[in-house]
């Protein structure tokens, strides 16, 4: 084995590679003994969401023969229909749902079926798992268990299935169990019997909603080249390549989901290729904001062996204004082509809008504090702004200075920081573990035996709640005046977002292991009880950063699109978006840091590309004032006085 | 039997022979059961596809079973089968109109929560994986073979048919440039 550098190791972990399933080392092993000499590949997966998207287009074909292609798209429209989560249903058939939740626990994990859909053509289920252990070293996690869950049915039959959806189910039967056989991230080889959960199906009630699909005449727009910023790339192509085509639309209660393909024309060779981020702009130029609509495609793209390449956006309803314009920028790279570069850009181009009567007509518009371009006109922060920040330079030098970077004295070397709400509280983690400073006397108290990963104060500043490391499921309550220490163990991955206002609770996010959603849970600290709160909306595949705000009532996250900032009540109302989507744009910029300060703005850095230097801002999340920060260092906490 | 002008242990016999040489089949047991990770993942790297990388792993192990009396030098074995690997994939996305490159899609770009990191830690990846996305194709390659296969270099310049003072110093080139981009990260 090759020696590595720290660099080279970091290098190999950002591939993510996910451990390869335990049964194939043994499957292929046997087949070499075997010696067949037959290369019995692998079948695929069964049952993606690609298999029935292919069942759909046979159906479109018999239905289209049946009844002829003019009355085909009223036809259409009544037998599909979206279920967010669940996708393009086939309403063939009545639908039917879960009757209600199920969930089993056993020694601290939980596993839950929270929802159901039932169609002619799939069963979906949206299930969570809570409170896997953390793997205990690398060789655990890649002894994982990886095998599917699948339904088994009464007689016996077994429905394997990825990603909550499975093969559909007979109509007239109304039990089924999810089996797992395995949690991820636990030992293939653990001896534990396999989890199942009895699910009971009802039929779908009359106001269950679903909406409805457009399925348009294909609008053809064909791809324009465009000219090249990169001086590296070959000629440009004079003539057009390849066409994006418009197939359908859905209308949900506040978005629209456009769905349709980009392909070579006729005659090309090669395949479509995206080259960077799409832009959507409403009719006056303003960027939008889109996700990857729930349920109906794994990913944004996906790349058709033909070398098309289908794409869904959801735009929301609310603040814009039609028609939009998409622009995605797509190369046409011939096959078995390695390199790129020598291929022309073009851009794939349409412009949409609904049909006037399906225009909302009395949504209030929900305003977005910060968008891309916002944050590069924005101002400086004004230098009557004070108050204190504590921010890392490049070698880990913990610092505290003015709003402006002035006056900065350096701390120590050191990972995190967090600022009591009054600011007479000082905590950082360093080399020698937890140090505490007290700004009113200058005292500064070290805890040794506590290396905290995560901290948080209460709202008096009294207690300390510490996420340990290494020790990482578990945390302290700590009190400083007194050194008292109270532990409790950690449910599994989650994340410290803050205390509620009276000091009693603490509030936990934690990832569920499906990445459709985090739970918010709070931590009763008398009673040494969890409670569930409520999932996070937007979920994100990257860490959503919670912060709880000083006076216990929002939490603020980072969400899909790209890690925007979306702030929510604790008491489980709507959340909204603040900062748009760092990561919208050619870049997969990102936002590093966010915190609340003790006057209830959000501070946070952001990164708009690897090549650039990051920057601070802090935002009043109800007046959307925006104002920057002159810091240099990354910033780890803020005190405005 | 040995080469008469490398010295070097033929791996003799067609397939059929080695079938009935239970030796030599278990030699190439043995050389599976070491090199099983060093393949899948160098695929798994390219394709990022578990299904088929098992596919692509399976293809050039049954492939450089049946064909391992082709190869007389038994030192260049390793680096024959990743270049059996590399062609698979090569053929692999020729037939799906695919590029060996990452997708602009955010599973790519963030690695699985559960692996336990912190969010600065997640940060940090995220932005090497982006980093390494924008290489070439060819550069990409250099690290899978490197940091995933863990090829040497002498065996990386076997698979890219290029002197080994080359690969080295194209690897090193590649890999400043990324360490200089990562340390604005």
């Amino acid at each position: 084995m090759n020696q590595q550098t720290p660099f080279e190791k970091e290098l190999l972990r950002s591939y993510a590679l996910r451990p390869m399933h335990p049964g194939f080392a043994n499957r292929l092993e046997a087949q070499l003994m075997d010696r067949q000499n037959q290369y019995s590949a692998r079948p695929k997966p069964s049952l993606t969401v690609w298999a029935y998207a292919a069942a759909a287009l046979v159906l479109l074909s018999l239905v289209t023969l049946a009844i002829g292609p003019g009355k085909v798209y009223a036809q259409l429209r009544a037998i599909f229909g979206y279920v967010p989560g669940a996708g393009l249903l086939d309403r063939s058939l009545p639908l039917r749902l879960l009757k209600e939740p199920v969930s089993q626990t056993r020694e601290g994990v939980t596993l839950r079926v929270d929802e159901a859909v039932l169609s002619a053509d799939r069963t979906w289920l949206r299930y969570h798992i809570f409170g896997l252990p953390l793997p205990a070293d690398a060789a655990a996690a890649q002894g994982a268990c990886t095998q599917d869950p699948y339904l088994q049915l009464a007689d016996g039959t077994h429905l394997p299935g990825k990603a909550g959806i499975f093969p559909p189910l007979p109509q007239d039967l109304a039990n089924a169990s999810l089996i797992l056989p395995c949690l991820p991230g636990s030992q293939a080889a653990d001896p534990v019997p396999p989890w199942a959960l009895d699910l009971e199906f009802i039929p779908a009630p009359a106001d269950f909603q679903v909406h409805e699909v457009s399925f348009l005449a294909p609008e053809v727009t064909y791809a324009t080249p465009l000219p090249s910023a990169e001086p590296n790339f070959g000629h440009l192509s004079t003539t057009t390549q390849a066409e994006i085509v418009l197939e359908q639309t859905i209308r949900t209660e506040d978005a629209y989901i456009l769905d349709g393909l980009i392909r070579p024309l006729a005659g090309e060779t090669g395949a479509v290729k995206i080259v960077s981020v799409p832009v959507i702009r409403d009719q006056h130029g303003n960027y939008l904001i889109f996700t990857s609509p729930s349920g109906l495609r794994e990913n944004i793209y996906e790349a058709l062996p033909d070398g098309s390449v289908r794409f869904a956006f959801e735009l929301p309803m609310a603040n814009t204004d039609f028609p939009i314009t998409l622009e995605i920028p797509i190369k046409l790279v011939p096959a078995g082509a390695l390199d790129q570069s020598q291929f022309p850009t073009a851009a794939a181009t349409f412009t949409w809008a609904p049909d006037e009567a399906a225009q909302p007509q009395t949504e209030k518009p929900e305003l977005v504090c910060v968008l891309n371009e916002t944050l590069a006109s924005a101002g400086t922060a004004p230098k009557t702004l004070k108050g204190t920040a504590y921010w890392q330079d490049a070698a880990g030098i913990l610092y505290h200075s003015a709003l402006d970077g002035s006056g900065a004295e350096r701390l120590a070397p050191g990972s995190q920081v967090a600022v009591s709400v009054d600011g007479s509280q000082i905590a950082w983690a360093d080399a020698d573990g937890l140090s505490i400073l007290s700004t009113a006397d200058g005292q500064l108290k070290n805890f040794p035996t506590l290396q905290p990963m995560d901290m948080v104060w209460s709202p008096d500043g009294g207690r300390l709640a510490l996420a340990l490391d290494p020790n990482w499921p578990r945390r302290v309550i700590l009190d400083p005046a007194t050194g008292s220490q109270q532990s409790f163990d950690a449910l599994s991955q989650e994340r410290l977002a803050g205390f509620s206002a009276d000091g009693n609770l603490i509030y936990l996010l934690i990832p569920g292991t499906r990445g459709d959603g985090s739970l918010v849970m709070s931590f009763d600290i008398q009673s040494q009880t969890y409670q569930e709160l409520f999932y996070l909306n937007h979920r994100s595949a990257k860490g959503p950063k919670p912060v709880i705000s000083a006076d216990g009532n929002w939490l603020a996250y980072l969400g899909t699109p790209q890690g925007s900032i979306f702030i929510q009540p604790l008491d489980g109302g709507k959340a909204t978006q603040v900062v748009d989507a760092p990561g919208r744009f050619n870049a997969p910029s990102a936002i590093t840091k966010l915190i609340w300060t003790n006057t209830h703005q959000l501070a946070f850095d952001f990164y708009p590309a690897p090549q650039s230097p990051q920057s601070t801002w802090l935002l009043d999340p109800l007046s959307c004032a925006l104002q920057q920060l002159p810091l240099e260092g990354s910033l780890l906490a803020l005190r405005i006085d | 039997m040995q080469d008469a002008k490398s010295g070097i242990t033929p791996m003799a016999g067609t397939a059929e022979g080695l079938a009935a040489n239970p030796e030599m089949a278990e030699d190439f047991l043995q050389f599976y059961r070491e090199n099983l990770d060093g393949v899948y993942y160098f695929l798994l790297s390219r394709v990022r596809d578990a299904a088929d990388a098992e596919d692509l792993t399976s293809q050039t192990f049954l492939s450089a079973y049946e064909h391992q009396h082709r190869l007389r030098d038994r030192q260049k074995f390793r680096a024959w089968v990743f270049t059996i690997a590399r062609n698979k994939s090569v053929d692999f996305f020729r037939k799906r109109s695919r590029q060996p490159q990452a997708d602009l899609n955010e599973a790519w770009f963030f690695p699985d929560e559960s692996a336990g990191l912190s969010p600065d830690q997640q940060d940090r990846l995220i932005s090497l994986a982006s980093l390494v996305s924008r290489l070439s194709p060819q550069e990409q390659e250099y690290l899978q073979l490197r940091l995933i296969a863990q090829l040497p270099f002498a065996e990386m310049a076997r698979v890219l048919r290029k002197t080994e003072a080359s690969v080295k110093k194209t690897y090193y080139r590649i890999l400043g440039r990324l360490q200089s981009q990562a340390e604005e990260i």
